[in-house]
């Protein structure tokens, strides 16, 4: 998807200077704006770009640019899987396989960790080079209980970071959240401040559960009462899809537990051949909310990136 | 199938007048009596095809003898069908059992003193078997003939209000999560809330220490718009219940009310309070990692995820869970099968 001039509309973002590859502090809290870019053609990265192939504009404002391919950048690779009830027997086996086949393609330099959930959110193994104790964790996984999905994500974005690194966080879940206190809404707001970019791998629940219960197809702690976050809206979809749309991620809809070690690779594979693309809001920066847009100025290609980023004030 | 049972019940009454008693009715019975005395004697295998797989048929033959039985017998003959049902995997079968356990229940003499008590505690121990299952529709029957004939249980209304709650999540979810944009879908919710609300009020007026009807219509005053009383019904919720599950959750609900009014540090001196309550709590963890990444704290927000798997305890429920997913009633099932096997 080329993004068209506000077809996301607020939809939640922020590329912050205060995090990253390098970052000054200044008192409008924005110096730079570094976004993380996938750019695709025909379902390929497209890669030897330079900052003089992209148009970013903040606010409808033309930006100027610097950019760097982040191939080489090494990665913090932060799987958060789902182990609830209904990925026992086949699928357990291939989510294992697949989580595997990523550990396996972490680079020397590259770090990772896993979080599981169930109705649980577990840390099985905080960040770490080491590729045998993540391999181990990945076996170790056990399928049983409810889908805390929404309260797992957050619990990833809060891990500590490392200054050296990307962190990119991985999602994969089969099925609707079942037992998250927090909210999409909520979600979406925690996101938005945050600057991992975030990829999900989904087996559509239809597809692999039976007699889904009518309490699984809800999350009950929604509150009717506010309008839906700009940007989040309309749900019609995964909101795995939204969410990955939100933090410039991609979203993968796998149809049968036999492809999931394919697209874990894709997703790690597209994580790798990304551009970062910096440029310098005025300062004083605005306060409040920034819409990014970015394209290509020559050709169509599909792009994600996160939709905007967010400037609050500061004590 | 469920509404074949009712007929099947209402037939039943009149074939029951017509029975006659051959010799192959009374082998049959007699066959029932001893799966009723081995389950007396906690000896019962629920998947003897005997009761498992009674006909429809067979149980007409059954019912005008076993009427003639004394009372602990056609509770224990109730409590059997109920425990086949239980633990039946198919929807056909556990509505026949459960209609079984019903035709027993109107058999036990009105006058006995004992009757309305184990009446009462069947049509709650089935309605939370349905709601265990999320299938609040089919509580709704027993439910209604539940409080048809005791309008003044609190316990039945407590569950009758569940049920539509969980019906209103639906609706709530579908709503926000999906961009409510139909007014008629935003009526929709505030029908089956206060569908819930009227049956919790009720609940409270009945038992005043019955703190979960408190908590409930709490929540279901916080989800539609009516703040100032949901903040009333957990202040009181989170002070007086004697049960730490019901004052972490008014605790949790708070928060709630506090983070949607941006009151961010209210929402986590809630947060607190919830963890000094629920140290092993996932819920108010991840509330309060959430408020401190709204609030800019980035460590604030990584040290609750921090406590969060340092004091998790795996073999525990959060109040949370156990909230939206109602459980079993087996306290209540336990004291049935005290008193039939006594």
């Amino acid at each position: 998807m080329t993004r068209a001039p506000g077809a996301l509309v607020a939809a939640l973002a922020c590329a912050a200077a205060s995090g990253g590859l390098a970052q000054t502090t200044f008192k409008s809290g924005i110096e730079a704006v570094r976004l993380d870019v996938s750019v695709m053609r025909e379902g390929r990265p497209l890669r030897g770009l330079t900052a003089d192939d992209f148009i970013v504009t903040d606010n409808d404002v033309p930006q100027r640019l610097e950019s760097m391919a982040l191939d080489t950048a090494p990665l913090n690779v932060i799987m958060a899987l789902d182990n609830s009830g209904s990925m026992t027997g086949e699928k357990l086996a291939h989510l294992i396989d697949a989580a595997t086949a990523v550990v396996n393609d972490l680079r020397g330099t590259d770090q990772g960790a896993l979080i599981t959930f169930s109705e649980h959110v577990e840390r099985r193994v905080p960040l770490t080079g080491d590729r045998d104790r993540l391999a181990r964790g990945v076996r170790a996984l056990r399928a049983s209980g409810g889908t805390a999905l929404r309260d797992a994500i957050l619990a990833a974005l809060a891990l500590e970071e490392d200054e050296d690194h990307r962190t990119v966080l991985l999602v994969f879940s089969d099925g609707q959240d079942t037992a998250s206190w927090l909210t999409e809404r909520n979600l979406l707001e925690a996101v938005r401040r945050a600057r991992p970019t975030i990829h999900a791998i989904e087996i559509p629940e239809e597809r692999i559960r039976s007699t889904p219960p009518p309490m699984l197809t809800t999350s009950p702690n929604a509150d009717p009462r506010k309008p839906p976050v700009p940007g989040s809206t309309p749900l019609a979809g995964s909101f795995l899809e939204v969410l990955t749309r939100a933090a410039g991620g991609r979203y993968w809809r796998a149809t049968k537990p036999e492809q999931l070690q394919a697209v874990f690779r894709a997703a790690l594979d597209e994580m790798r051949t990304r551009y970062e693309l910096t440029f310098y809001p005025p300062v004083p920066n605005r306060q409040g909310w920034h819409r990014v847009d970015v394209r290509l100025k020559r050709g169509a290609a599909t792009i994600a990136a996160r939709p905007g980023y967010l400037v609050e004030s500061r004590p | 199938m469920r509404s074949t049972a009712v007929v099947f019940l209402i037939v039943l009454s009149s074939a029951t007048r017509l029975a006659a008693q051959s010799p192959q009715e009374r082998l049959l019975f007699e066959s029932y009596l001893q799966s009723i005395r081995a389950y007396q004697h906690d000896d019962f295998d629920r998947r003897s095809p005997g009761i498992a797989e009674l006909s429809k048929g067979d149980f007409y033959k059954i019912r005008p003898l076993l009427q003639r039985e004394e009372p602990r017998v056609i509770q224990t003959a109730a409590l059997l069908h109920t425990e086949v049902a239980l633990s039946a995997t198919d929807a056909e079968r556990v509505d026949l059992q459960l209609a079984y356990a019903e035709a027993a229940l109107n058999l036990l003499p009105r006058g006995l003193a004992d009757t309305p008590a184990f009446r009462t505690r069947w049509y709650r121990v089935v309605s939370t078997m349905y709601l265990a299952r999320r299938d609040p529709e089919a509580a709704r029957p027993f439910l209604e003939r539940g409080l048809r004939s005791f309008p003044d249980d609190a316990r039945l209304h407590l569950l009758s209000g569940i049920a539509y709650e969980i019906t209103a999540q639906v609706h709530a979810i579908n709503c926000v999560d999906q961009a409510c944009t139909t007014r008629a879908r935003r009526l929709d919710l505030l029908k089956w809330t206060g569908f819930a609300a009227a049956d919790y009020r009720k609940a409270s007026q009945l038992d005043a220490r019955l703190f979960e009807a408190q908590l409930r219509l709490g929540r279901v005053m916080a989800v539609s718009d009516n703040e100032r009383e949901a903040r009333s019904l957990l202040e009181m919720a989170v002070n007086n219940a004697t049960d730490m599950r019901h004052r972490y959750l008014a605790a949790l609900f708070l928060a709630a009310l506090d983070t949607d009014a941006e009151d961010f540090q209210n929402a986590r001196s809630r947060y607190e309070t919830a963890t000094r309550l629920c140290p092993w709590c996932q819920s108010a963890y991840v509330g309060l990692s959430f408020v401190g990444g709204v609030t800019g704290q980035a460590a604030a927000a990584s040290s609750a995820i921090e406590q969060l798997f340092e004091k998790r305890a795996l073999e525990e429920v959060d109040p949370w869970v156990e909230y939206q997913f109602p459980q079993l009633d087996t306290e209540t099932l336990d004291g049935m099968r005290a008193q039939v096997r006594r």
